[in-house]
């Protein structure tokens, strides 16, 4: 459905993709991780054809995605950009007006369900609220691929919940390629499918959430037991304390060692130790 | 169907959202010209040159465009609008636009102009200066391909502002105003160039001039697309 061949972005001197290979073909939430600037909005706008690529193509359906031909099955809106100041059920009109395939009975039954205000206008809503309604509208579209840029940025811990929600309900309802950038990572985890992570541009993870779970573990105990236990193993880092090791592991599962202790590693922890972020991330 | 739908959706975003700004002002000016003309009837000095209050309606073809290619297009993107529809849509506000004031300034140049001007007002307008009142003919389409034309260079030239050939763009206009105005000879070669588009009689020589360059400077906008951040 989805085919990035050999795809770079350059903003100037400024390398955003880099050689981007990746295809996406199965009906899945997928998350799209990566750092600030690791190029995760520009490898949405490529795809929306909101923008062009330096070099490389891109495909969605067989169909060659360029700046003038935006791919109709794609649907993609900012949270974080203004809108026309409207009230939120003629915003909601207009999306429909412009959407051939918009379900306009689903995002009524969100509005509806979150309690959003539609007589209210579009700019004097909350940062979060706004958030909200773009996502609404972005999923009540039924393109057959969403793509959600930063999607919770600016929600409270509920309104995460209702958002975890509404993408769930949205899927179910209606199966296609919803394509989320977060930096939630573990929040998401409860819904996505597969994950993508970049870094610099760069892909470097694309795999199935289960595959990941059953990969990503942590071995720890006594410093020599765990060198002993990981010394086949692909180690992500190590941290020691004292004595003590913990090695994160990203590879297939190894029987419990009878001197050392398996444990999960969360995407979190995943996601600093692949890209090398700082622990606040 | 579904694209009309679109084309006329857009197209009714755009004449509501932004452009007021446009009919604000030309409606200011429209309401000046009315009182200062009432001021001057009551004065008893009627017969002092009065420019028509229609010629103010030529700013909305000034003003609506920029805020169109700036303010509209990031806004409508962000909503899911195709880029090929926004050119579309565009044109449909464009058209709309000419037809509506050539209309308005038609009647107003026949049905208040002349018979005022028969009675010892001092009217001169748009049509006056450009010489478009050979016939009703002349005065509709003049004005008409004449405000297309406007629409289609004001898009064009804000729609490029954000690339460096906007700005080229804007640095060979000045340039070529502030180089060719004083100096007689070059001046000669502007005053030929607006003579033989602009000014061009017969009026349907003048038509088809404004027509063809509105059609093409609008299209050049093809162009800019591919290159433009969707918002």
């Amino acid at each position: 459905m989805i085919k990035f061949s050999n795809v770079t972005k350059r903003y100037g001197d400024c390398t955003a993709i880099n050689n981007l290979t990746i295809n996406l073909r199965d009906k899945k939430i997928y998350c799209l991780l990566g750092r600030n600037g690791a190029g995760k909005t520009t490898l949405m706008k490529l795809l929306a054809g909101k923008l062009s690529a330096s070099e490389g193509e891109i495909y969605v359906a067989g169909a060659r995605v360029s700046a003038l031909n935006m791919p109709e099955n794609v649907r993609y809106i900012e949270a974080a950009k203004p809108q026309f100041n409207m009230r939120i059920k003629k915003l909601i009109e207009f999306a429909a007006d412009v959407d051939t395939d918009f379900d306009m009975k689903f995002a009524m039954r969100m509005i509806e369900k979150f309690r959003l205000d539609k007589s209210k206008k579009y700019n004097t809503l909350s940062f979060g609220t706004k958030t909200m309604i773009t996502t609404v509208i972005s999923l009540a579209s039924n393109a057959d691929i969403i793509l959600l840029d930063e999607p919770v940025l600016g929600f409270d811990a509920v309104m995460r919940k209702e958002f975890y929600e509404l993408l769930y309900e949205s899927f179910t309802e209606h199966p296609r390629i919803i394509i989320v950038s977060t930096h939630l990572v573990d929040e998401i985890a409860s819904v996505c499918g597969q994950i993508i992570m970049i870094d610099n541009g760069k892909p470097v993870m694309n795999e199935d959430i289960n595959s990941i779970t059953e990969k990503a573990y942590k071995i720890t105990g006594i410093k020599e037991a765990v060198q002993r236990t990981s010394e086949r193993l692909n180690v992500l880092d190590t941290e020691n304390i004292g004595k003590y090791m913990t090695a994160y592991v990203y590879d297939d599962r190894i029987e419990n060692p009878a001197d050392a202790e398996i444990t999960d590693m969360s995407l979190q922890e995943l996601f600093i130790k692949m890209v090398g972020g700082d622990k606040n991330e | 169907m579904n694209k009309q739908k679109k084309y006329f959706a857009v197209s009714w975003v755009n004449f509501r959202y932004t452009t007021w700004i446009a009919y604000l002002a030309a409606g200011i000016c429209v309401i000046a010209m009315i009182v200062d003309l009432f001021v001057d009837t009551v004065m008893g000095s009627k017969d002092i040159f009065t420019i028509s209050p229609y010629s103010m309606l030529y700013i909305i073809p000034l003003i609506a465009p920029v805020l169109i290619a700036t303010v509209n297009y990031g806004k409508l993107m962000n909503i899911g609008v195709k880029k090929k529809t926004f050119f579309s849509a565009c044109a449909l506000n464009y058209v709309i636009f000419a037809l509506i004031i050539s209309i308005v300034g038609t009647l107003a140049y026949y049905f208040v102009d002349i018979p005022l001007n028969k009675i010892g007002y001092n009217f001169y307008g748009i049509i006056d200066i450009f010489g478009w009142n050979t016939s009703i003919f002349d005065t509709f389409f003049s004005q008409l391909t004449f405000i297309l034309l406007i629409q289609a260079t004001v898009h064009t030239l804000a729609f490029m502002q954000t690339k460096w050939y906007g700005w080229a763009a804007d640095i060979l206009i000045a340039a070529v105003v502030s180089v060719f105005t004083p100096i007689p000879v070059l001046r000669g070669a502007e005053m030929f160039f607006f003579e033989k588009t602009m000014f061009a009689r017969p009026a349907i020589i003048h038509i088809l001039i404004c027509l063809i360059m509105a059609v093409l400077f609008y299209l050049t906008n093809l162009l800019y697309l591919r290159h433009r951040e969707g918002n």
